[in-house]
């Protein structure tokens, strides 16, 4: 057991550590954002049309942009490596509170998502997967298909078409605080839940269809199965935590997928979160906002991926060893 | 739209009604007026009034108008209009506060202050006796300076920055002295942020709880979500607004603007001019029209072939069918521009009346004349996103064609025109807008072809014989005045086809005829909300 717990935390510490230079390309990745993002957010801070080149450069000099591309970076890393994102150069705030704001709002589209996918996702392929070739498994496949080819956007459209504005069951956008009203907070986040989650619903009830096949023709089953284990037992102590190991990985990589989904479904359904914010720093050119909004992203991304594998690790005791 | 690429000083405001009543548009000295004519609510009391009779019993004096908008694009996130970085915030200020004067498309009129006497170089404005702020505090002189020098720290109020002195007469009077002879320009700024009232005392916590001097005070606010306001009590024309508040919803802009209004997500929201046709077959879904001065215009690229040949800019102007424009892309609701002003302006030069109609024979003549008699070719540069510029390039495309322009279609981030377009050279002319003259004529052509003209700089559009046109008329807001300046000077920009006008844009909004009662008047142009005389209704 000791050792166990040890050679997972090591197996967690060499994660960390990999991590460390991952970052480091990461942050001036992002910050490499200002070389090839055309446009002035000085000229236009400066007025816009009516700015005198005195106050261009007023305004360039304050936002270092005058300086060289290190000098910049290092203004950028330190404020980073303090918790300062910067500044909206267009939104009256800081970075990290315009994120801070808006960053649980994604998260709870994106997690309400995430849940969605694996609670049909998970079921239907492993009822797939017991009963290949049987009309239940191609009902599965042939959803799945539907699901996977179908746009979350699309998707999200016809949602308001049908849910909203025909049958005016739910709303068709907005967001209410969950601490004003847990309840229409729920309701104003079903549709964007739905959007995104039936697309990630059917990705992973493919792959567990197919590891589910794939497990339950390994000899070991068999064995169980000649050793007069029942079949519940068979599928749910053997079957499943094997079938359901590459299912963890998709499914990580599934969150990292409905994170960038949101941005766009945040839009259509009028939703405060990052995604809003971020494409209104895009067409502004508000780079620290897009800065700061990539990097938060980035690093969810290295942390989902931190937690898949050491998930993955606590299935699967041979990765910790690799 | 092409928002970021707004002139603060192109934006006169307007707190209700198309337009002032002919009355008020000559004289340059107000009687005092009483809360009666609360701007345009004097349109609501001439106009509306039988139906507001007709319907008094229906008004549920707590409603709430869901207002949809889009706050992310729109709104500079803080309730100092000091510190705004998005003229567009304006549809929200101007429910919070008033400004000393009310725009509409031909005159101003009457809001903090009830009137002014102005020479070119000074302007003297007589404040509202008893107005206050909504935390008690009288507006004064006093305050009006206030509120001026601390507006005029913003880089995007150019116009505070021909007041050279302010001076406090007496409480209800101040004048402002003027660093040049620009009174009109400053007294259509008053109608604007500019000219908003803010409580001194309150400025360090303006940003976030605000003192109201408009018809609103701020009841709740939530990032990019909805901005809640609601009836401000002590607000001294009141009895013009029927409202119990306005929660400004945030729609983001697209198809969902059509599903929010249907559902009744949102009870009103500007529409775009693609929307029209999809919002008009809504049933139980009302549409306001009001005629607007913006205008949609291609400007030209005059420091450069082939625009540098006057007679090319001439073959332009022949070359484009402006009704075409106008069904095709405004469902017919705009207003063909065959010059820069509207006839129903000062402005307006009825000898160039509708010379400049669709001649392509005659464009193709012009230019053959100018030594292309196999035509020219050029690129017009679009800012992307629009389906409104996108659809105007198209039909323009096809129009010039058959003159011999050969026109190909560039899409620009509308916030790279500044730097790809004008600073970078790139494109031979540019599909932009005009945002609203209101009363000053003079405004557009002087933020584009004088000396100091956006256009000019930028573009080589410069046009010396505009200038002492435009310095004359920016000396006053008067018609009178301005009227046969303008005349010239838009007769002038035709002739040497300093830009080619297209289609004066309509301002649209739709709302929902079962929760919203009154008499629903459009704003004049973009960014901007009409709230008096409308109510919702009970039940």
């Amino acid at each position: 057991m000791g050792s166990s717990g040890g050679s997972l935390a090591t197996f967690i510490g060499r994660r960390l550590l990999i991590m460390i230079p991952l970052l480091i390309l990461i942050s001036l990745a992002v910050f490499s954002l200002v070389l090839i993002i055309p446009g002035d957010p000085a000229r236009t801070l400066a007025g816009g049309n009516r700015a005198t080149p005195a106050a261009i450069a007023h305004i360039r000099a304050l936002l270092h942009l005058n300086e060289s591309f290190f000098a910049q970076y290092w203004h950028w890393l330190s404020g980073v490596l303090h918790g300062q994102l910067g500044y909206s150069l267009f939104k009256n705030q800081s970075v990290a509170s315009g994120i801070s704001q808006r960053l649980p709002i994604t998260v709870s589209v994106a997690a309400g998502g995430m849940i969605l996918s694996i609670l049909i996702g998970i079921p239907a392929g492993i009822v797939a997967g017991l009963r290949p070739r049987s009309w239940t498994d191609r009902v599965v496949s042939v959803g799945s298909s539907l699901g996977v080819a179908i746009p979350d956007f699309w998707l999200a459209m016809l949602l308001v078409v049908v849910l909203s504005v025909n049958f005016h069951l739910l709303a068709p956008l907005g967001y209410v605080q969950f601490s004003t009203s847990p309840y229409q907070w729920f309701i104003h986040l079903i549709m964007p839940w739905l959007a995104l989650g039936i697309g990630g619903a059917a990705t992973i009830a493919r792959q567990t269809r197919g590891s589910m096949i794939d497990t339950l023709s390994q000899d070991y089953i068999r064995t169980a199965e000649a050793k007069g284990l029942s079949r519940a037992r068979v599928i749910g102590k053997h079957a499943g935590k094997n079938a359901l190991s590459p299912v963890v990985t998709l499914a990580g990589i599934q969150f990292g997928y409905l994170l960038g989904g949101t941005f766009i479904i945040e839009q259509i359904f009028s939703l405060p979160g990052l995604g809003t914010y971020m494409l209104q720093a895009i067409s502004l050119k508000d780079l620290p906002v897009i800065q700061g909004v990539v990097l938060v992203t980035a690093l969810m991304f290295v942390l989902i991926n931190l937690i898949v594998d050491v998930v993955y690790g606590l299935l699967n005791p041979k990765i910790r060893l690799g | 739209m092409l928002e970021r690429h707004r002139d603060a000083i192109q934006e006169p405001g307007e707190r209700a009604g198309g337009g002032a009543p002919a009355a008020w548009r000559s004289p340059r000295t107000w009687l005092a007026v009483g809360t009666a004519v609360l701007s345009g609510s004097a349109l609501m009391v001439s106009g509306a009034s039988s139906a507001a009779a007709a319907t008094g019993n229906n008004v549920n004096p707590q409603g709430i108008l869901k207002y949809g908008v889009d706050l992310n694009d729109t709104f500079s996130n803080t309730f100092d209009p000091g510190a705004s970085t998005d003229d567009c915030s304006y549809q929200v200020y101007s429910s919070l506060f008033d400004s000393l004067l009310s725009a509409g498309n031909t005159a101003v009129s009457p809001l903090l202050a009830t009137s002014y006497t102005d020479t070119p170089s000074s302007i003297t404005f007589h404040l509202r006796p008893g107005a206050t702020f909504s935390n008690g505090d009288p507006v004064t002189a006093a305050t009006v300076e206030a509120s001026i020098d601390h507006i005029k720290t913003s880089p995007f109020r150019f116009s505070l920055t021909y007041i050279q002195s302010i001076q406090q007469v007496n409480p209800t009077t101040i004048t402002f002295t003027l660093n040049k002879p620009v009174a009109g320009d400053v007294l259509l700024a008053m109608t604007y942020i500019d000219g908003m009232q803010l409580d001194p005392a309150a400025l360090p916590t303006g940003s976030t709880v605000p003192a109201s001097s408009g018809p609103f005070t701020l009841a709740s606010y939530q990032q990019g979500s909805s901005i809640l306001v609601k009836a401000n009590p002590t607000y001294w024309g009141k009895s013009a607004y029927k409202l119990g508040g306005v929660d400004f919803v945030q729609v983001s802009p697209g198809p969902q603007e059509v599903s929010a209004l249907e559902t009744g997500a949102v009870d009103m929201l500007p529409i775009q001019p693609e929307d029209y046709a999809a919002v008009k077959a809504l049933p139980n879904v009302g549409i306001a029209t009001t005629k607007s001065e913006d205008y949609l215009v291609m400007q030209t690229r005059q420091s450069g072939a082939p625009f540098n040949d006057a007679k090319v800019r001439a073959a332009m102007e022949y070359a484009v069918d402006r009704p075409g424009i106008n069904n095709a892309v405004f469902s017919g609701l705009g207003q063909p521009a065959y010059q820069p002003f509207p006839s129903w302006t000062a402005g307006y030069n009825k000898t160039v009346g509708t010379k400049y109609t669709y001649k392509p024979a005659k464009a193709k003549a012009l230019l053959a004349a100018a030594g292309h008699p196999h035509g020219v070719s050029f690129t017009l540069v679009i800012p992307s996103g629009s389906a409104t510029f996108s659809r105007t390039a198209q039909i323009l495309q096809a129009e010039l064609a058959p003159a011999g322009f050969k026109m190909s279609i560039q899409q620009v981030s509308p916030t790279d025109l500044f730097t790809d377009v004008y600073e970078h050279g790139q494109g031979d002319a540019v599909l932009t807008e005009e945002l609203t003259n209101g009363p000053d004529l003079a405004n557009n052509f002087e933020g584009e072809y004088t000396g100091i003209g956006f256009a000019g700089r930028e573009l080589g559009d410069t046009n010396a014989t505009l200038t002492p046109l435009i310095d004359q008329a920016l000396a006053s807001l008067s018609a009178s005045v301005q009227g046969p300046l303008m005349q010239k000077a838009g007769a002038i920009a035709m002739a040497t086809g300093t830009e080619v006008p297209l289609i004066f844009e309509p301002s649209v909004v739709a709302y929902n005829k079962s929760r919203v009662g009154g008499t629903v008047v459009a704003p004049i142009g973009e960014c901007r909300s009409n709230l008096a005389g409308i109510y919702i209704k009970k039940g």
